[in-house]
C-alpha cells in the first residue's frame, strides 16, 4: 500500500467512527472527537494489515471497546446484547444530555451507573395467563342444513344454474303472454 | 321541548317498559311497512297481480322495511330529543358533570395496529395521556400498542415512535409495546392474544382503532360507569368523526355529527342494554370477555373462511347471550375517529364490511342469541343486500313497466295498460321520499339550536343541502358496487383485510377517478341509449340514477379534494362543533396540531430494513426489544446466514420481504449485519448500502474530501 493510499484509508476510518459515533447520540461533539481519534491512534499503534483494512481494525476495536464499557454498568441479564441493551438504557435515562463526557470515559459516574441499573423499559408488564377458548357454538338449523348439504359445495355452479333458470323463467313468461296474451 | 333531566339514576328497566319500548318501535315499523305494501297492491291489482308485480311485492317488503326502520329510529330519536333525552340510558347512572373521583378499577387502553401511520397513533397515545393526567386519573390506566404490522418499516418505527413517547412522557411501564410474530386472526386474534396475556391484570379494557381518540374526561366516566353497574359488559360510545381534509371526509363528519344523535336516540330507546359494538372506542368487562367472547368458527366447509372477520357485532351477541348489558353511550362527548379520505377508500373499506357482515349470516338463526342482536345482524346484512335488492327491484320494474306500455299501445280499450299514475302510486312515491327525507330534515331541527357550531343557520342547511345533493348522486353507483361485493362475496372471492387508508395527500387525479368508476357511466350511457330506443317515456323516472351513474367519477375526483375542502370550511360550510376553538377537546386539539411528517429516509424504500441495520439507535431498540433466540436447527442458521450475506453483498432487493421479515426477527443476524456494515471498506460495500453510509456522513460533522480518498463514498 503506498503511503497517499495508506492515509486514505485511515481517514475512511477516522470518518467511518466519527459518522458512527455520531449516529449513536450518545456524546457531545469535542468528546466524541476526542473519543474518535484515541481509537484510530490506538488502532494504528496494534495494526496487523493482515487482519483487514483499517476501517475494520478501528471500528472493530470501537465496538468492542463500546460493548466492554456498557457490559461494565449494565445487569449481567444483557449479556450477549450489550451494545443494543446499552444504547436503549442510555436513551431511556437521557444519559447523553446528562452525562455527555461518560461514554469511554474509563470508570463511569456512580449515578450514570445508579440510573443505568433502574432504567426501565419493559415493553409489557408480567404475564398473568388467562385461558380464552372459544364456546362450542350452535348456529341452529342453517348449520344442520349446510352439514348436511355442504360436503362437496361451490357456489359458482349453483349461481350459473341460478342465472340459466331465471333466462328460461323469464323466457317462458315472455313466450306465455306473446303467444296467449289476455 | 322539556329541560334535560341529569338526575344520575335511570328509569328501572321492567320488563313492561322494554316491551312497550320494543312493541311500539317495531309495531311502527310493521304498520309502516303495511300501508306501503297495500298501497303497492292497490296499484297493481286493478289487472290482477302478475308473476312480475308478485316479485316486486316480495322485493318492495323487504327493502322497504329498511327505509321504514331509519325513518321511525330518527323519529323515536326525535321524540327523545323533544323530552328532554331519555331517561334510560348508561350514562345516567353515574354523576352529570362532576369529575369522577375516587379509586379506579385497573383499565387497559388497548391499540391494535396494523401497518398504520406510526406518528398518529402515538401522537393520540400522547393526547390521552395528557388528558388522563389532567383529570388526575393517570395512574389508573395502562396503555398497550399491539402491533401486527408486517412491514419492516412499520414495525421498526412503532418501536422508536414507543420509546421516545415512554421517554417523554417518564412512561415506561405503564405505555407497553408488543409484536405478534404470528398475526393470526387478524385485529380479533390480536385483542384475545392480548387478554390472554395480560387481561387477567385488568378490569377493563377500552379497544380503540389507530384513529381514534378519547379524552380522558370520557374515559374515567366509562370506567365509572362499569364500576356502578356490575352487570355492563360492553359500553359502545359514539365515536365523531373529525380532523378530514377533504370534501368528502368533511361531507361525512358533518352528515354524521348532525344525523347521528336522532339515528342513535331512536337506537338506544328500543335496544337499550341490547347495544351493538363496533369493535373500537368501546369499554369491555374483561373477564366476561374472556370467558365467553372468544370467537367460534364459522361452520364453512373451507377452512380459510371460518374465521370471523367483523368481530364486533359476534362478540355484543356473545356478551349478551352470557347474560350482560352492552350499552351505547351515546351522548357522551370526547369519543373521535376519523373517516377515509374519498370514496374509493370508503368503498375499500366497505368492501371489507361486507364480507364480515355477510358472515353474520350464520348467527341470524343460531339459537339463544338475543332478538336485539339479531335485529343488528339483519340490519348489517341488509345494508349491503339491500343493493342488489333494489338493483334488481328496478330492473324487474322497468321490465314491467315497458311490458304494461306495450300491452296498452296494443290494446284499444279505455283504461286499461299503465295504471301507474293512480292515486295510490302517488301516494306511495311521496311517503317513501318522505320516509327517505324526513330523518334529515328532523335531525337538522334538532341541531338547528347550536347552528352557530355548524358555521350559522344558512351555512348549515345549505351544507345539508348540497351533502344531500352529492349522497344522492353517490348512491345509484354505491348501489352498483356494493352489488358487485355481495356477489363476489357470495362467489366465494376473499378480500384482504388491509390497512385503512386514512392519508389525504393531494386527492385523486381525473384519470385514477375514472379508472376506478368507469363502469356506472357506462352503463349510464348504455341504458340512456336502451331506453331512448325502447321506452323513452322511462328516461324522466330513472333521471336520477342516471345522473349519478354518468357524474360519480368527476364527484369522486373532486371531494377527494383537501383543497376543496379546506375551501369548503373557509366558506362556512360542512363545519362541526370540533372545529371550534371553544367546543375542542384539548387531546383532539393536540392531534389535529401533528405536523405532517416530512419526507424522510423511513420512506424510502426499504428504509425500515436499512435502519434496522445502519442506525445504531434504531437497531439498539430493535434488538433489545427481540425476544432471545432459542436453539435453532443448522439448516435455519443456513438460511439465515445465506440471507444476511446476500443482503449485505447485493442489496435489500435481493431479498423478498419474507427474508426481510425473517432477519428482523433474528437478533443475532441483525447484529452481524450492523457489524459488518460499518467495518466493510467503502469499496466492498454494495452501491445501495454505499448510498445509505454517505447520508450517515452527511449527517455526521465529518469533513469530506472531494475526490481521490477511500473516505468519499
Amino acid at each position: 500500500m503506498s503511503t497517499g493510499n495508506a492515509q486514505d484509508a485511515w481517514d475512511e476510518a477516522l470518518a467511518r467512527l466519527l459518522a458512527y459515533l455520531t449516529a449513536m447520540d450518545i456524546a457531545g461533539l469535542e468528546h466524541r472527537m476526542r473519543l474518535a481519534v484515541d481509537l484510530v491512534t490506538r488502532a494504528r499503534e496494534n495494526y496487523d494489515p493482515a487482519v483487514g483494512p483499517p476501517v475494520e481494525a478501528v471500528m472493530d476495536l470501537a465496538l468492542k471497546e463500546l460493548t466492554q464499557w456498557f457490559a461494565g454498568v449494565l445487569p449481567p441479564s444483557a449479556k450477549g446484547r450489550e451494545l443494543a441493551t446499552g444504547l436503549m438504557s442510555f436513551r431511556v435515562v437521557h444519559a447523553a444530555s446528562r452525562w455527555p463526557d461518560a461514554v469511554l470515559s474509563g470508570s463511569p459516574p456512580e449515578e450514570l451507573r445508579a440510573a443505568l441499573a433502574a432504567a426501565s423499559w419493559r415493553t409489557g408488564p408480567d404475564l398473568s395467563i388467562s385461558s380464552m377458548t372459544p364456546r362450542s357454538m350452535n348456529y341452529g338449523a342453517m348449520e344442520s342444513l349446510a352439514q348436511e348439504t355442504w360436503h362437496q359445495f361451490a357456489w359458482a355452479p349453483i349461481l350459473r344454474a341460478a342465472a340459466i333458470w331465471t333466462a328460461i323463467f323469464f323466457a317462458t313468461l315472455y313466450a306465455w303472454e306473446r303467444i296467449w296474451p289476455q | 321541548m322539556n329541560a334535560p333531566d341529569d338526575s344520575p339514576t335511570p328509569v328501572p328497566l321492567t320488563a313492561e317498559f322494554v316491551s312497550f319500548r320494543r312493541a311500539t318501535f317495531f309495531g311502527a315499523i310493521g304498520v309502516t311497512v303495511a300501508i306501503a305494501v297495500w298501497l303497492l297492491w292497490r296499484t297493481f291489482s286493478p289487472e290482477g297481480i302478475s308473476v312480475l308485480e308478485w316479485i316486486q311485492i316480495v322485493l318492495f317488503v323487504l327493502l322497504f322495511q329498511q327505509v321504514a326502520t331509519g325513518f321511525w329510529l330518527a323519529m323515536f330519536g326525535f321524540l327523545t330529543f323533544l323530552r328532554g333525552g331519555d331517561p334510560a340510558r348508561i350514562d345516567r347512572t353515574i354523576e352529570p358533570a362532576r369529575p369522577q373521583n375516587g379509586p379506579r378499577s385497573a383499565t387497559a387502553i388497548v391499540i391494535p395496529v396494523y401497518n398504520e401511520d406510526v406518528a398518529r397513533v402515538f401522537r393520540a397515545v400522547e393526547a390521552m395521556w395528557d388528558g388522563l393526567r389532567a383529570e388526575g386519573a393517570e395512574d389508573g390506566f395502562d396503555f398497550f400498542i399491539l402491533s401486527d404490522s408486517n412491514r419492516p418499516e412499520s414495525w421498526l418505527r412503532e418501536e422508536t415512535a414507543w420509546l421516545e413517547v415512554c421517554r417523554k412522557l417518564h412512561a415506561f411501564g405503564r405505555i407497553f409495546y408488543r409484536k405478534r410474530r404470528t398475526p393470526r386472526n387478524g385485529k380479533s386474534g390480536n385483542v384475545a392474544d392480548f387478554c390472554r396475556r395480560w387481561g387477567a391484570r385488568y378490569r377493563y379494557m377500552v379497544v380503540l382503532d389507530a384513529d381514534s381518540v378519547m379524552t380522558g374526561r370520557l374515559l374515567t366516566r366509562l370506567v365509572a360507569m362499569m364500576d356502578r353497574n356490575e352487570r355492563v359488559g360492553l359500553i359502545q360510545t359514539a365515536p365523531r368523526l373529525v380532523l378530514g381534509n377533504t370534501l368528502f371526509r368533511r361531507m361525512q363528519q358533518f352528515a354524521a355529527r348532525v344525523y347521528t344523535p336522532l339515528f342513535a336516540g331512536g337506537s338506544n330507546y328500543w335496544h337499550l342494554f341490547g347495544a351493538n359494538y363496533w369493535g373500537h372506542n368501546a369499554i369491555v368487562r374483561i373477564q366476561p370477555f374472556i370467558e365467553f367472547c372468544d370467537l367460534p368458527d364459522l361452520p364453512d366447509p373451507d377452512a380459510r373462511k371460518r374465521h370471523i372477520l367483523s368481530h364486533d357485532t359476534v362478540e355484543a351477541a356473545l356478551m349478551r347471550k352470557a347474560g350482560f348489558d352492552v350499552w351505547f353511550a351515546y351522548e357522551e362527548d370526547g369519543s373521535y375517529e376519523e373517516g377515509p379520505p374519498n370514496l374509493p377508500d370508503s368503498l375499500a373499506r366497505d368492501r371489507r364490511w361486507c364480507q364480515g357482515n355477510l358472515q353474520h349470516f350464520w348467527f341470524l338463526f343460531a339459537p339463544k342469541i338475543d332478538f336485539a342482536n339479531r335485529f343488528h345482524i339483519w340490519m348489517g346484512l341488509m345494508g349491503y343486500l339491500s343493493s342488489p335488492l333494489w338493483l334488481l327491484f328496478l330492473v324487474v320494474g322497468s321490465i314491467d313497466l315497458a311490458w304494461k306500455h306495450r300491452i296498452s299501445l296494443l290494446s284499444a280499450l279505455p283504461g286499461s295498460g299503465v295504471s301507474l299514475s293512480g292515486e295510490a302510486v302517488g301516494v306511495l312515491v311521496v311517503a317513501t321520499f318522505a320516509l327517505l327525507f324526513v330523518p334529515k330534515i328532523l335531525s337538522l331541527i334538532a341541531a338547528l339550536r347550536n347552528a352557530r357550531q355548524y358555521g350559522g343557520p344558512v351555512r348549515m342547511v345549505l351544507s345539508v343541502l348540497l351533502e344531500t345533493a352529492v349522497w344522492t348522486l353517490f348512491a345509484p353507483s354505491l348501489m352498483l358496487t356494493y352489488t358487485r361485493f355481495v356477489v363476489s362475496n357470495l362467489l366465494g372471492i376473499q378480500v384482504k383485510w388491509n390497512t385503512q387508508n386514512r392519508s389525504e395527500n393531494e386527492g385523486l387525479t381525473l384519470r385514477q377517478s375514472l379508472r376506478t368508476f368507469w363502469f356506472p357511466p357506462v352503463l349510464g350511457i348504455s341504458v340512456i341509449v336502451l331506453l331512448g330506443v325502447q321506452a323513452p317515456y322511462e328516461l324522466w323516472l330513472l333521471s336520477p340514477i342516471l345522473a349519478g351513474w354518468l357524474l360519480t367519477p368527476f364527484l369522486a375526483w373532486l371531494t377527494s379534494k383537501p383543497g376543496l375542502g379546506i375551501r369548503a370550511r373557509g366558506l362556512g360550510l360542512f363545519v362541526i362543533p370540533e372545529e371550534l376553538p371553544e367546543s375542542t377537546p384539548l387531546e383532539l386539539r393536540f392531534v389535529a396540531g401533528m405536523e405532517t411528517p416530512r419526507e424522510d429516509d423511513w420512506s424510502l424504500p426499504w428504509g425500515g430494513l436499512a435502519r434496522a441495520v445502519v442506525d445504531p439507535l434504531t437497531h439498539a431498540v430493535h434488538v433489545a426489544l427481540l425476544r432471545n433466540r432459542q436453539a435453532l436447527s443448522e439448516e435455519t442458521e443456513g438460511y439465515l446466514e445465506e440471507l444476511r450475506v446476500k443482503l449485505l453483498d447485493d442489496g435489500p432487493e435481493a431479498l423478498d420481504l419474507r427474508q426481510q421479515m425473517a432477519l428482523l426477527w433474528d437478533a443475532e443476524s441483525l447484529q452481524w449485519l450492523h457489524r459488518e456494515f460499518w467495518s466493510r471498506p467503502v469499496a466492498r460495500l454494495h452501491p445501495w448500502w454505499r448510498a445509505r453510509l454517505r447520508a450517515e456522513f452527511a449527517a455526521s460533522t465529518v469533513p469530506q474530501r472531494r475526490s481521490g480518498a477511500a473516505g468519499v463514498v
